[in-house]
């Protein structure tokens, strides 16, 4: 298929930054949303312009370092991350709009990457469990009704990888 | 020089205890005195950071990522092994410690892997004790699974989100340490080199990956905590940014890399769609409990998983169970990938020709749709996700990827490397797993060392060591920063013709033919010669864009990437220098008449570690031997 990339462009925070566009063909439907960017990248190397700069890490869902706001979503149409997101999702022919995270919190450092050290300083401000290593009591001398451990679970994963920021608080009722 | 375990006397059993006695202790007002480096902040290193400096110690921590929490720990699925014995199904720290030994193919050291089995049990206290939500019965106390083929339940699991779990409760302990200012923690910083003074390690240089500022860090000692070199395939289970370059220039300042040719593969990954294929996913061997494995009995080109179920049972060569009546589909990790390759070469894989086929249709019809989806919903939605197909409607299409590397950083009994002062933890060392690690003992042996060993073996180290701090002003760290900045200057003046990737797909090709699950003589001096040219080319026709003071993802991976061009040539040489075949190892000319594994115990029954000897010189091989004196060697067999 072939589609079009809006991208957000800023060379550093002291930039003001400005969309830039790029078609791009013979995408396979096949290929994650970041194998497209790795795609496109590999060919602007190849003529000598700087690539995009974008996070990523386990690209199997879980790290939550991958970001974009694809087409005014975060991570695009899917309740997922970003290298979880397919090409098959899309149109052939279809524009696709990408930016950095919009927030005040997460200041631009280079094209799509995001600072989000704001996410450290909560935790850092009290967000942790204050127990030492050592000296613990047996695992089974504190037992945890079922229910219990089930939804702290499913909130610890939604609440801890910000894959799904901002809707996290939205997806967190949906769960409760 | 010899290589010396510090393995302490007394029967087995014994040793961990009569050691931590004997060791030197820092007296609790002067420990903060002492400034410990901690690379990397994954399972081993977030717990070795928080732990220390809940100690006293005062430490500074490393990691490339945004956050401490990225670390690839938080990719584990499956689950953590203790020997808790809860399930009351006869496990014993000496069942978990003989079950290691044997998965390792005896090539690991009896008195590493007991400790680790001892200090098993405390993990699972410490873990619940921060409140990671294990999987727990009705009644409220803590639930268990059999795992990797073992015959007892000592698998502790979070969902399938285990490693993620088991991280943040570390990352809490971290976070809070951070808070008290015990813990100075530098993000998106990578560590490029290490700085030996009168002998010792006492710092190191990092790069602000944001900067681009070349920076010097001393301290009394050096924990690298950097996980494995998987990514030297290019294309495997990793996280992207995984790499060996923090434990590859220790190695290069003296540190000896052991066993760098034992590297797991794991036999249920999703198949490569393309040439745009960035990485590989595994997904839970749990599946082959109720899925069959099958590829058609003749050749089909081409064939898609939703014309496979039209094809008549009398045309399925259920392979693994026709070769291996009694494990079937369940054989281990080492042997079910094998035998995916040879139907591959064979011509009779599936989809794009490598793949074979996992196919729940049976078990739906035996157990029903229900039950099947319970068991393993998350996993068939992750591989519809990914694939666009329905597993519940089509068999799955799987194939191996490297998945772990049980090689590292040689270390001693005390997880010190051949470098006084530096430590490896981790999937960084080399000590644990032998040749072959069994499923949930990575993230057992991660905490372990940091948790349980380096609280207690750093001490005896520091407890000899002066107060004052080198300053960073000294000539041994200028010298570094001055090689450190020579080697971006030259990755960003070359500016040829090729990307860092295709030259990382090229290397991770080689790899994968010649030094992947099956290795040959002549493979491995095929791939040698070309891996060194491809050194060669690299160095000459790389193309670097941008600059050295800015974010520069290229250049980082240009970096790693040179670094892994090396130590792929260091793997070929141990492959090359090992005939035997053992645990993930297994060299075509040494099997059994039945094909499996044939280990040469009389000669090889020793660790490898290799000394670097200077640039383009062949590395020096040295030789541990492997002392069994608490269990009997014996060969697999799955039939």
């Amino acid at each position: 298929m072939k589609i079009t990339l809006k991208v957000w462009r800023q060379k550093n925070n002291q930039d003001k930054g400005r969309f830039a566009t790029y078609p791009i063909e013979d995408v396979s439907t096949d290929m994650s949303f970041l194998e497209m960017f790795d795609v496109l990248n590999e060919s602007l190397v190849k003529k000598g312009e700087d690539p995009i700069a974008f996070d990523h890490d386990c690209r199997e869902g879980i790290c939550g370092m991958c970001s974009m706001y694809i087409n005014g979503r975060p991570h695009g149409p899917l309740q997922t991350t970003t290298c979880q997101l397919h090409m098959r999702s899309f149109k052939d022919g279809e524009t696709i709009t990408v930016e950095p995270w919009r927030a005040s919190s997460f200041p631009v450092i280079k094209d799509l990457v995001v600072d989000r050290t704001s996410f450290e300083r909560i935790q850092q401000a009290g967000g942790f469990v204050s127990v030492n290593t050592g000296g613990v009591p047996d695992a089974n001398e504190i037992p945890i009704p079922k229910r219990i451990a089930d939804v702290a679970s499913i909130q610890q994963r939604v609440l801890d990888v910000e894959h799904v920021w901002p809707p996290a608080r939205m997806l967190q009722l949906c769960y409760l | 020089m010899n290589l010396d375990s510090k393995i302490p006397d007394g029967p087995l059993a014994e040793k961990w205890t009569k050691h931590k006695f004997n060791m030197k202790l820092v007296n609790p007002a002067n420990k903060r005195k002492y400034e410990v480096i901690v690379v990397g902040t994954g399972l081993a290193g977030a717990s070795a950071a928080a732990s220390l400096a809940e100690l006293g110690y005062n430490v500074k921590a490393f990691c490339f990522q945004d956050s401490p929490r990225r670390a690839h720990s938080i990719a584990a699925q499956g689950g953590i092994n203790a020997a808790k014995n809860y399930q009351n199904d006869g496990d014993s720290v000496f069942r978990l410690f003989y079950d290691t030994i044997k998965g390792g193919d005896y090539r690991s050291r009896e008195a590493n892997v007991y400790r680790l089995a001892e200090v098993s049990v405390n993990i699972i206290d410490q873990c619940v004790a921060q409140g990671v939500p294990f999987a727990r019965e009705y009644g409220g106390l803590l639930d268990n699974r059999s795992f990797g083929g073992a015959q007892v339940s000592r698998t502790f699991y979070a969902r399938g989100q285990t490693g993620q779990q088991l991280l943040l409760g570390a990352y809490s302990a971290l976070n809070r340490q951070i808070a008290n200012g015990k813990v100075k923690m530098y993000t998106r910083s990578e560590m490029l080199d290490l700085v030996l003074v009168g002998g010792k390690a006492r710092g190191i240089i990092t790069r602000d990956l944001i900067t681009g500022k070349i920076e010097s860090h001393s301290g009394h000692a050096v924990l690298l905590c950097t996980g494995g070199y998987g990514n030297v395939f290019f294309l495997s289970t990793n996280a992207k940014g995984s790499n060996v370059t923090a434990a590859w220039r220790a190695h290069k300042k003296g540190a000896y890399f052991a066993n760098p040719c034992f590297t797991q593969i794991h036999p249920t990954c999703i198949p490569v769609s393309g040439s745009h294929q960035s990485k590989l996913t595994l997904m839970s061997e749990s599946l082959r409990n109720d899925g069959r494995v099958w590829v058609p009995k003749t050749a089909i080109k081409g064939l898609k998983a939703k014309d496979a179920v039209s094809i008549p049972e009398a045309d399925r060569d259920y392979f693994l169970e026709r070769k291996y009546p009694s494990f079937g589909n369940l054989v281990p990790r080492d042997v079910a990938s094998r035998n995916a390759k040879y139907m591959c070469d064979e011509g009779r894989g599936v989809g794009s020709g490598l793949a074979v086929f996992l196919d729940f249709a049976d078990a739906i019809k035996r157990d029903g749709k229900k039950t099947i989806e319970a068991k393993y919903g998350n996993l068939f939605d992750m591989y519809q996700q990914i694939t666009g197909d329905n597993p519940y409607e089509m068999p799955m299409m799987i194939y191996p990827a490297v998945h772990y590397t049980m090689g590292g950083l040689w270390v001693d009994y005390n997880l010190m490397t051949s470098v006084p002062g530096l430590y490896a933890l981790g999937e960084a060392n080399f000590s644990d797993h032998g040749a072959n690690r069994l499923g949930a003992s990575a993230l057992m042996q991660g905490l372990a060392d940091g948790y349980f060993v380096i609280p207690y073996t750093l001490g005896d180290y520091l407890a000899t060591m002066p107060y004052e701090k080198v300053s960073t002003d000294r000539p041994e760290f200028k010298e570094a920063i001055e090689a450190v900045n020579n080697r971006i200057s030259k990755l960003l003046s070359t500016r040829g013709k090729k990307t860092v990737d295709e030259f990382h797909r090229e290397l991770g090709l080689l790899m994968w033919d010649y030094c992947g699950m099956s290795r040959t003589e002549e493979g491995l001096k095929k791939a040698k010669s070309r891996i060194q040219e491809l050194r060669k080319e690299f160095w000459e026709n790389v193309n670097v864009l941008g600059g050295g003071n800015e974010l520069n993802m290229e250049l980082e991976k240009a970096g790693r990437v040179a670094d892994f061009m090396e130590l792929g040539e260091l793997m070929v040489d141990d492959a090359l220098n090992r005939p035997e075949s053992c645990g993930g190892h297994f060299r075509e000319e040494s099997q059994t008449p039945e094909g499996e594994a044939k280990r040469m115990d009389d000669e090889y029954s020793f660790v490898a570690g290799w000394e670097y000897t200077g640039d383009g010189k062949p590395e020096n091989l040295i030789k541990e031997p492997l002392i069994f004196e608490n269990v009997k060697l014996t060969q697999r067999s799955y039939k």
